[in-house]
């Protein structure tokens, strides 16, 4: 009800711009996305090969320096191996526990990923529907972004829309203020039918200039899904049940500027997890509250040779292999968590070949199991409008590490903007 | 008779000469003409910019950009194509704070100087090309001569870049010697004798009483590309409000 009603008068209010200004501007655009992707799955025994096309439909009308409305459509297609079953990638002792595959198949669709309507008062920013948000200075993990699933192969793709409302306001010295509160619910995540909209999600942030440094503190706290596999195989929860909202609260800070000509950026907070549920309960499984972190650099040499380092601290992680437990891997199979390990490192190179065309190699490893993802790109700007990019995801690891069963993948991506 | 005004004219010559010298200019002093020449309080420009490489590929891109105090604000908005429409690159203090602005993701990133040695698009012009500041602070100058160029007579100087200066080893700039527009600069890496490139000032035009070359060519010499960049439009004349230099307001 509150969620209606706060929607609403947004968009009323946004409704009512063409009161306040004549001028107004109807910009059309988007992209159609090819990709297509080989896939080496060991658990099967086979290479398989999907296709996924993707079309983007930007429709945006801006009211001058007023304000805006903006939509994106986005429409998804797939073909050939369309089911993705986790237990393929977890180890084959954990996977044979399961009696039936934990999978689902990519099907067709057509969703709103962003509605928005914007209202710029001065120095305030009035923003309310289905629209990104993004938080952190990390370029493979974002610790301090509780909104939002990264992915460390493609950490520069863009994301889903939240449904959301964010007040920004500026302050002297580009400083900014803001609130965002988000329902929780997106395209992803339809609805949340545990938590009453109350218990909705928020953030405060404070964002000032110190120097060339950039420096934000961030109180976050948002519920997130916990599932509870491995209570659900022993018989100690139902599996109707199996779904608990933990509560996940944050104090950090993020930073972003230069020592000695060498970019650094880093952010970091402490966790403090409850259940909102059972206020008496103890968290389930190895959930407690905890610390993470991440510490980068990057450089440009005068060759245009750019590198970029990262090391990110899990507080959750595990140090030993041994350690992981089936709720771990199955969390970080579905994108839940980020690491299963305590120590992770990203080290990332890029050179541009000719003017319009760029070779990447990513290495991520993860410091505790040693096991290690080569992720090779090359970009290539065929046309004024047309992109093409290639790349793969080369594991290499114990079969009980973080990489478990997952095999090599090869995948190219054609993009057309219009 | 004669001998005397022989006389008269030699002492005329020699204090003719010696004034003349008096009025050579040192390179300090042509820089910070130069610095004169550049400075203005505020434009909105809306530039071509257009990329060949040595095969022959073009790429077209359009940009529309605010910049105030010489350069020390700028923020350009990429109008075409489609691929980088609404990009935005917001730079501050002469181009030593740079955000980017991705339509595409909605991010604004924050990056850091060493940034500015990288090429902007896939152009030949980087990051701290574009970057505003005077020219008598980024680097100290040695005049090396006079020559024409293009038939314009011009000042030669050699420029080591000031710690405040840009990546370069050093650059030679030709100076018009009655406009102080800059009709060309060799590009060189620390230690190398040859130019890696080479830009070329064009066209200059009278505009709302500043000079500005209207076609732009850097020439690489490395990759044998070039990228041209031809002012379509620019105004010195319309005030910019303050707060479109803030990096917050990018996503807006």
């Amino acid at each position: 009800m509150k969620k209606v009603l706060i929607i609403s008068l947004g968009m009323i209010a946004l409704i009512s711009f063409p009161v306040f200004s004549q001028e107004s501007e109807l910009e059309f655009g988007g992209y159609l996305e090819d990709t297509l992707s080989s896939e080496r799955n060991i658990a099967l025994d086979k290479t398989v090969v999907s296709n996924q096309t993707r079309i983007r439909l930007n429709i945006k009308n801006s009211y001058g320096d007023r304000g805006d409305l903006s939509v994106a459509i986005v429409g998804t297609r797939y073909s050939g191996y369309k089911t993705i079953n986790l237990c393929d990638y977890l180890p084959e002792e954990e996977a044979s526990r399961f009696p039936t595959a934990v999978s689902y198949d990519k099907t067709d669709d057509i969703w709103f990923q962003e509605a928005y309507g914007s209202l710029y008062l001065g120095q305030t920013t009035l923003r309310a529907g289905r629209q990104k948000y993004y938080t952190g200075t990390g370029y493979a993990w974002n610790p301090t972004d509780l909104f939002n699933w990264k992915d460390v192969f493609d950490p520069a793709y863009e994301i889903e829309g939240l449904d959301s409302v964010l007040f920004a306001r500026s302050l002297p010295g580009d400083s900014l203020v803001s609130l965002y509160y988000s329902f929780g619910t997106s395209h992803d995540r339809p609805q949340r039918d545990y938590v009453e909209s109350e218990d909705g999600d928020y953030q405060f942030k404070l964002k000032t200039h110190l120097f060339s440094w950039e420096i934000t503190l961030q109180h976050s706290d948002v519920i997130k899904e916990y599932v509870d596999y491995e209570g659900v195989l022993n018989g100690t929860v139902d599996p109707t049940a199996m779904t608990s909202p933990i509560r996940w609260k944050l104090n950090a800070l993020e930073v972003s500027g230069e020592l000695a000509g060498i970019g650094i950026h880093a952010e970091g907070g402490e966790y403090t997890l409850s259940r909102p549920d059972d206020k008496d309960g103890d968290l389930p499984g190895k959930l407690e509250s905890h610390t993470k972190y991440l510490v980068g650099a990057d450089y440009t040499f005068e060759n245009g040779v750019f590198v970029i380092l990262e090391y990110y601290h899990e507080g959750l992680g595990e140090t030993n292999l041994e350690d992981y437990s089936l709720n771990q891997r199955m969390a970080y199979y579905s994108g839940e968590r980020d690491s299963l390990g305590k120590d992770n490192y990203y080290l990332g190179t890029s050179f541009p070949v000719t003017d319009f065309s760029t070779l990447a190699l990513y290495v991520i490893t993860n410091g505790n199991d040693g096991s290690t993802i080569l992720n090779p790109w090359f970009t290539w700007i065929a046309d004024d409008d047309i992109s093409l990019y290639l790349s793969a995801q080369i594991p290499d690891g114990e079969e009980e590490s973080a990489i478990g069963r997952s095999g090599s993948v090869l995948f190219g991506r054609l993009v057309f903007n219009f | 008779m004669k001998l005397r005004i022989l006389l008269v004219i030699l002492i005329n010559l020699f204090f003719l000469s010696k004034l003349l010298v008096a009025q050579e200019m040192t390179a300090l002093e042509i820089l910070k003409k130069v610095d004169e020449v550049e400075k203005y309080d505020h434009a909105i420009m809306e530039m071509e910019q257009v990329i060949t490489t040595s095969g022959g590929d073009k790429r077209l891109l359009k940009i529309k950009s605010w910049s105030v105090n010489t350069g020390d604000k700028q923020l350009a908005v990429y109008t075409y194509p489609k691929r980088v429409k609404g990009v935005k690159i917001l730079m501050l203090n002469d181009g030593d704070d740079i955000w980017s602005y991705s339509p595409r993701t909605r991010r604004i990133r924050h990056l850091a100087s060493h940034a500015k040695k990288q090429k902007v698009m896939g152009s030949d012009f980087t990051y701290e090309d574009m970057g505003g500041g005077k020219m008598s602070e980024k680097y100290t100058g040695k005049l090396k001569g006079e020559e024409t160029f293009e038939d314009v007579s011009c000042y030669v100087l050699e420029m080591i870049p000031t710690p405040k200066g840009p990546s370069y080893g050093r650059i030679v700039g030709w100076i018009g010697k009655h406009d102080f527009v800059a009709r060309k600069i060799d590009y060189y890496n620390k230690g190398d004798k040859k130019p890696f490139k080479t830009l070329f000032l064009r066209d200059v035009q009278n505009r709302d009483g500043h000079l500005v070359p209207m076609e732009m060519v850097m020439k690489n010499h490395e990759d044998d590309g070039t990228t041209e960049n031809l002012t379509l439009n620019i105004d010195f004349k319309t005030p910019i409000q303050a707060s479109r230099f803030k990096s917050n307001r990018l996503n807006r």
